[in-house]
């Protein structure tokens, strides 16, 4: 198993390197100077263009460009953000426990209610609960995901005034809380982008659950269990559901890089702080060095993810470990 | 409407104005009158710029990210709105926005200023009660290493271009510092203190030039200005809380809070949820929403940008050749004449917006709204297109000369709602008159590239004006020609216009140059180097226990410090108070 792991970082370092290169291609090709300004009002001159271009070293060969950048993250320096004038690790150090906080809660409560969603329909094949379940799932997943998040706020925020509208915290108030006031002024912040992210992704995962587990259910053990004498409720949970699990389980492998892509609208529409806004807007700003470390970050929790995918799968089939 | 609403445009609570000139009185001064007055500099703060109104509570603006804070070198608007609370210049433009001489300007840190005769320098006295937000007073040292700092290049001002007639700084005294200038220009004074921030020497000295944009100052400034910097994450908040013991006197608010808010809706949404104070650009939509909640009022003011469809009269494949369509004057005016642009902007922004009268917009003092337009007359379009040679032969709606089609391809920001609403139309108003237009929407930065590369037919671009006229010297002139450096991307030349705005940029004299930029302005209508479209008129929404004073056209956030809220409405964060005041803490250097 350790071989395995081992084996699977390496592939994993490849992947990212890969993706990174092809990543400082396209946004170097890409049309757009980082110090155009950003709106009709703040062009800089081609005098402070050209020795902004020359202080970043964007004046010289893409090749050299590229091998300094190399050197420089092979020594844990992202560079300065063009846009921020800022180092970039600074500002991914403040991104990246946002997005992962953002998403943990989100993924954990997407897996808790869409197995739950899952094992329930499954159990109530045909009957009224599940279609109703079937219906509502389905809804849910064919939403634009900035449409829930709009409407969601609108309710929550505006007319029920339940929840905050944006931000990770509140501005005026947070820095003046107990310790406990603060945590749950984050908690009541988290709430909105976390709960529209998961009714996103619990209704696909609630679909993969229901069928995985009907699959189960037809096979041969389940029929011995019955004729064992095992209880219904037993039959299900020990043994349905365990079975089940290893498709699921895929899904996480996919729902992982597929929820760090949701996060990036999410972020925007309630501006939360996190990894997907700031690449967003960097993307939009041409600041290289804060793309591209966006990119290495996010490519490697994509890789992190499979692994961690790859070791559930391990856990939950024995068949695996022995083949690993 | 709220009660603020009517009194735009009007003269600014919170201004100081000069009193009358009287003679002095010269007799005893009895002894009541001087208790009286005595109690009234112990209560004034020591400001005189302090506003009337209660003090204290906290406003939450749903603005956008700043991208740095070292004046010199920040780009973006945010940035700025946040300087001007911090930072001071040393005197402040007036509401009339002129810019020539110093007519209007209102003391900052220098209390006074003295001209030489010949014009060639400006000698500013600085008050003696200013002090930077750590407790050193601000001194002429420090207007020597500003200056020196926005014209070093290693520094990378963004101005330093428009600075380049200020040849040099020095300080007799401490509280003296004399800048001169290379040649007599009218707008001296406005480069002197529009253009520059003053900034504390012994805090950024030791620091080379070129680092000073990514030191920590620049993301803990330490300024001289009526709120003092407290903390800043980016993407989440930025705040300023009074300065108490400002020499201008406190602040009226006790902090101010930017909250970066990316989406439009989202910062609506936050506004009416009553999570924000202050949103500064309602799009049309939101006004309806806005009508129905009784706490929101607006805020009109009347902004300072104009656009417009810009022809490009270069071959944009090869430059160095006139483009085959545009390069022809009556055929720019033909497609001028076309466009029904009243009803274009009446469509699109309702009442949000006015027609364009040209490279100038109705904040500027140069603005005269009688300029003569080319008329909507599709009728007049239609024979000018025909005796030019441009007929519709086969009979598909697209007008034909030597085999060429009359046909072109307008360049569209797709960030923009406004321009790409705006193509539309515009695309269907010449089509009826035989006119193709192919609309190719850009993302923002592409499109800037484009533009600014000149690899472009026509573009649906705009610009952002300061307050001087003199600008279009660098987005219409030939001494803007892009080859030059410059910003004028269509590539319209012409002598009488550039010779006349050479002389409006050069005359002292206000209404002379009003005469010239008039005849200006007139030049490039009749030329039509590019359709005037429109001016937005700017609304932002205000919580109703905010009372907003000194809504600048340029600068709605110009008097904040003097906006107060009513003691009766007010809100739990507007009952925090100020915390001990301790200075940040300070950069090392």
């Amino acid at each position: 198993m350790g071989r395995y792991l081992a084996r699977r970082v390496r592939d994993g370092l490849v992947v990212v390197f890969i993706v990174t290169t092809v990543t400082f291609v396209l946004i170097h090709a890409a049309p757009g100077d980082p110090f155009s300004g950003q709106s009709d009002s703040s062009r800089l001159s081609p005098a402070v263009r050209a020795q902004w271009r020359h202080e970043f070293a964007l004046d010289r060969p893409l090749p050299v460009q590229y091998a300094r950048y190399l050197w420089n993250v092979a020594r844990g320096d992202f560079g300065i953000s063009f846009a921020r004038n800022e180092p970039v690790a600074t500002a991914l150090a403040r991104a990246l426990p946002n997005t992962l906080l953002l998403m943990a809660t989100a993924l954990t409560l997407s897996f808790a209610a869409g197995m739950g969603i899952g094992v329930v329909q499954a159990v109530r094949h045909g009957r009224f609960t599940d279609r109703l379940l079937r219906a509502g799932s389905l809804a849910f997943y064919s939403m634009p995901d900035f449409w829930l998040a709009l409407m969601m706020m609108l309710l929550f925020a505006d007319r029920l005034r339940l929840l905050p509208a944006t931000g990770a915290v509140d501005v005026a108030t947070h820095a003046l809380l107990s310790p406990a006031g603060r945590l749950a002024d984050r908690l009541l912040h988290l709430v909105l982008p976390a709960l529209t992210l998961t009714l996103l992704s619990a209704a696909g995962i609630a679909r993969y659950q229901r069928s995985a587990m009907l699959d189960a259910a037809t096979e041969e053990f389940v029929r011995t269990a019955r004729a064992k004498g095992l209880t219904e409720r037993r039959i299900w949970l020990r043994h349905i559901l365990r079975n089940a699990l290893v498709p699921v389980i895929s899904v996480f492998g996919l729902a992982f890089p597929a929820l760090l892509g949701g996060t990036v609208l999410i972020e925007r529409v309630f501006a939360w702080p996190g990894m997907g806004r700031l690449t967003v807007e960097a993307i939009g700003a041409r600041d290289y060095p804060v793309v591209l470390a966006s990119v290495i970050v996010g490519s490697a929790m994509v890789v992190v993810g499979n692994l961690l995918a790859d070791v559930l799968h391990a856990a939950a089939d024995p068949r695996l470990r022995r083949t690993a | 409407m709220p009660s603020y609403l009517s009194r735009r445009g009007t003269r600014l609570a919170g201004v100081r104005t000069p009193p009358p000139a009287r003679a002095p009185y010269r007799g005893p001064v009895p002894a009541v009158c001087l208790a009286i007055a005595a109690a009234l500099l112990a209560g004034a703060c020591g400001g005189s710029d302090a506003g009337r109104g209660p003090t204290g509570g906290t406003v939450v603006v749903a603005t956008s990210d700043p991208d740095n804070l070292f004046p010199p070198v920040a780009v973006s608007a945010s940035a700025r709105t946040v300087m001007d609370q911090i930072f001071d210049h040393l005197a402040e433009i007036g509401d009339g926005l002129n810019s020539i001489g110093d007519a209007g300007f209102k003391p900052r840190l220098a209390s006074s200023w003295t001209w030489a005769p010949d014009s060639l320098s400006i000698t500013f006295h600085l008050d003696p009660r200013a002090r930077w937000h750590d407790g050193v007073p601000v001194r002429s040292g420090d207007v020597v290493f500003s200056v020196r700092t926005y014209l070093d290049s290693a520094a990378g001002a963004t101005n330093r271009q428009d600075l380049a007639n200020i040849d040099s700084v020095t300080a007799p005294d401490s509280l003296t510092a004399v800048i001169w200038y290379g040649t007599r220009q009218p707008t001296q004074f406005f480069d002197a203190t529009y253009q520059i921030y003053i900034l504390p020497a012994h805090l950024l000295k030791d620091i080379p030039a070129h680092e000073l944009r990514t030191s920590p100052f620049a993301r803990a400034p330490i300024g001289s200005g009526r709120f003092r910097f407290v903390r800043w994450v980016p993407t989440q908040e930025l705040v300023v809380e009074a300065d108490t013991t400002n020499f201008r006197g406190r602040a009226r608010l006790d902090r101010i809070i930017f909250a970066p808010i990316p989406d439009a809706n989202a910062a609506m949404t936050k506004l009416v949820a009553g999570e924000a104070d202050v949103y500064e650009t309602l799009r049309p939509e939101h006004l309806a929403q806005i009508a129905s909640r009784p706490e929101i009022g607006t805020m009109s003011y009347p902004g300072a940008d104009y656009a417009f469809l810009q022809f490009n009269l270069r071959d944009p494949r090869t430059p160095d050749r006139p483009h085959p369509l545009f390069a022809e004057r009556e055929l720019r005016r033909a497609l001028t004449m076309a466009l029904d642009r009243r009803s274009l902007v009446k469509a699109i922004f309702d009442s949000l917006a006015v027609v364009s009268m040209g490279p100038v917009t109705r904040s500027q003092f140069t603005a005269d709204t009688t300029l003569a337009q080319l008329p909507f007359d599709t009728a007049r379009a239609n024979r000018t297109l025909d005796s030019l040679g441009w007929r519709d032969r086969n009979r598909d709606s697209v007008r034909v000369r030597n085999g060429r089609p009359l046909e072109f391809t307008l360049l569209v920001p797709s960030v923009s709602r406004n321009r790409v609403l705006m193509s539309v139309l515009i695309q269907e108003q010449l089509r009826r008159i035989g006119v193709g237009v192919r609309l190719e929407q850009l993302e923002f930065t592409t499109f800037l590239d484009r533009e600014g590369k000149g690899t472009f037919e026509a573009v649906l671009g705009a610009w952002h004006t300061d307050p001087t006229p003199s600008s279009i010297r660098q987005t219409w002139t030939t001494s803007g020609l892009v080859a030059t450096g410059g910003s004028n991307y269509g590539s319209y030349q012409s002598p009488v216009f550039d010779a006349l705005v050479d002389s409006a940029v050069a005359t002292m004299d206000t209404q002379r140059g009003r005469a010239y930029y008039r005849r200006a302005y007139q030049t490039i209508i009749d030329d039509a180097a590019a359709i005037w479209l429109y001016e937005p008129r700017y609304i932002g929404g205000v919580h109703r226990r905010i009372r907003p004073t000194g809504v600048r056209a340029d600068a709605w956030w110009a008097d904040m410090a003097d906006w107060t809220i009513d003691p009766a409405r007010r809100l739990p964060r507007d009952k925090i108070g100020l915390r001990a005041p301790s200075p940040p803490s300070t950069p090392t250097p």
